[in-house]
């Protein structure tokens, strides 16, 4: 017995360990990242000794203190950053609002249809949704040029929910899945017609779903680089593009540490955002892929048809 | 541990089998992340030794309306590969409709 809590004892310390490690490194660039976001780019990205971004030589002879947010104040107020940062706030919030709109209705139809198509549908969602975002691109741009439509910011929002709209609508079947099919139909016999039975009836049920296909729009559309930097001008570009577009312009001395502020900038929201959703986009990861192997739920009995069946008329 | 089994045969025979779906899931969605990796060859600007699929539609749709074929042509030849790699999962999900279906 004894021997066996010492080996457990043994075992915790090595996990507790390897998982501390791998927290160190996982964490390292941002941390170090968020460090020189306050220094001066010849202390760095300074060649002759690394140890500069520590000691903070050059920081000191330039500005005179440790910690300088010349870095930030040249970003948000020079370079207009800020202008970035509404669009980004624009763009995500029009399609996460837009795709849970067309989800929640497109998700529950699929999830009760009896038709044969929508498992078509479901199968090509699938398809569409696992396609890099970029592939897209190509069939859109010229038209774009054509029609006089490319570098605003609608025409933006309007690609990326349409590639985003697979997802919500695959993610969010599967959550109504989960949900029995007898609380709507009770709402029904009830009265309701089916618009109020799912608005009344399943949507308040379903928010953890929501919320979670939710988020996972808002790091699309946040996380975005490659639809964004190619279908928005340069004047109204969203800030995954704008810091790439800083990373380019790095021959006057201190530019590149506009990126640097701009992409702890850029960052700082996620870092909020995850701590108070991380148990939602965990659960989410996995959504309808794995959910008949993995961990059921409390629900999991009641999505069989034949294990929830109230009496029958017959 | 009530049948007699160790740490490592719990663990062997019972955990990892349990997992397995899981496992194999995880695997397919890294090999299709990773076959369109982009974002990293931007970032890193390593264009020039180590380039992607992806980055290749990018650079072709920057170089102008001329190039707007060769960028869909990749970009088909990419969704093939794609379609390709998710076949097991394509097969996985018909079985699971169908069999809740009948």
């Amino acid at each position: 017995m004894a021997a066996a809590r010492r080996r457990s004892r043994l075992l915790v310390t090595v996990s507790a360990s390897l998982v501390l490690i791998w927290v160190v490194i996982a964490s390292f660039p941002f941390l170090w990242t968020l460090w020189g976001s306050f220094k001066v780019q010849a202390d760095f990205f300074s060649l002759a000794d690394w140890r500069n971004a520590l000691r903070g030589t050059f920081t000191l002879a330039q500005t005179g203190s440790a910690l300088t947010g010349q870095g930030y104040h040249g970003a948000w107020v020079q370079e207009e950053f800020w202008r970035a940062a509404l669009n980004t706030f624009i763009v995500v919030a029009c399609v996460v609002v837009i795709s849970l709109t067309f989800g929640t209705l497109g998700g529950y139809a699929l999830a009760r249809s009896g038709y044969r198509h929508t498992f078509w549908l479901l199968m090509i969602a699938l398809v569409f949704r696992a396609m890099p975002h970029i592939t897209l691109l190509s069939g859109y741009l010229l038209p774009f040029f054509q029609w006089n439509v490319w570098g605003h910011l609608p025409t933006a929002i309007i690609v990326l929910v349409a590639i985003n709209q697979p997802f919500t609508l695959w993610m969010l079947h599967s959550f109504f899945l989960n949900i029995p099919k007898d609380l709507d139909e009770s709402a029904m016999v009830d009265g309701c017609t089916r618009f109020q039975a799912f608005r009344h009836v399943i949507v308040p049920v379903m928010w953890p779903g929501v919320i979670t296909t939710g988020l996972f729009s808002f790091l699309l559309a946040y996380n975005d680089f490659a639809v964004t930097s190619m279908l928005l001008s340069q004047q109204n570009q969203t800030m995954v593009p704008r810091i790439a577009s800083f990373l380019g312009s790095t021959q006057v001395e201190g530019n590149v540490m506009f990126a640097v502020a701009a992409v702890v900038s850029a960052t700082a929201p996620l870092f909020v955002l995850i701590l108070f959703f991380q148990r939602q986009i965990v659960s989410g990861l996995t959504a309808g892929a794995v959910k008949d192997q993995g961990a059921p739920g409390p629900h999991h009995a009641k999505t069989h048809p034949c294990a929830f069946r109230p009496k029958s008329p017959s | 541990m009530i049948d007699g089994a160790n740490r490592w045969q719990r663990i062997r025979q019972v955990v990892i089998p349990h997992l397995m779906p899981l496992a194999v899931f995880i695997t397919l969605m890294q090999l299709m992340d990773n076959f369109r990796v982009f974002e990293p060859i931007v970032g890193f600007q390593a264009q020039a030794s180590a380039t992607s699929l992806s980055y290749n539609i990018f650079n072709h749709l920057r170089g102008g309306a001329a190039q707007f074929g060769a960028a869909a042509t990749t970009s088909m030849l990419t969704i093939l590969g794609v379609i390709v790699l998710l076949t097991p999962v394509l097969i996985r999900t018909w079985r699971d409709v169908a069999r809740k279906r009948s």
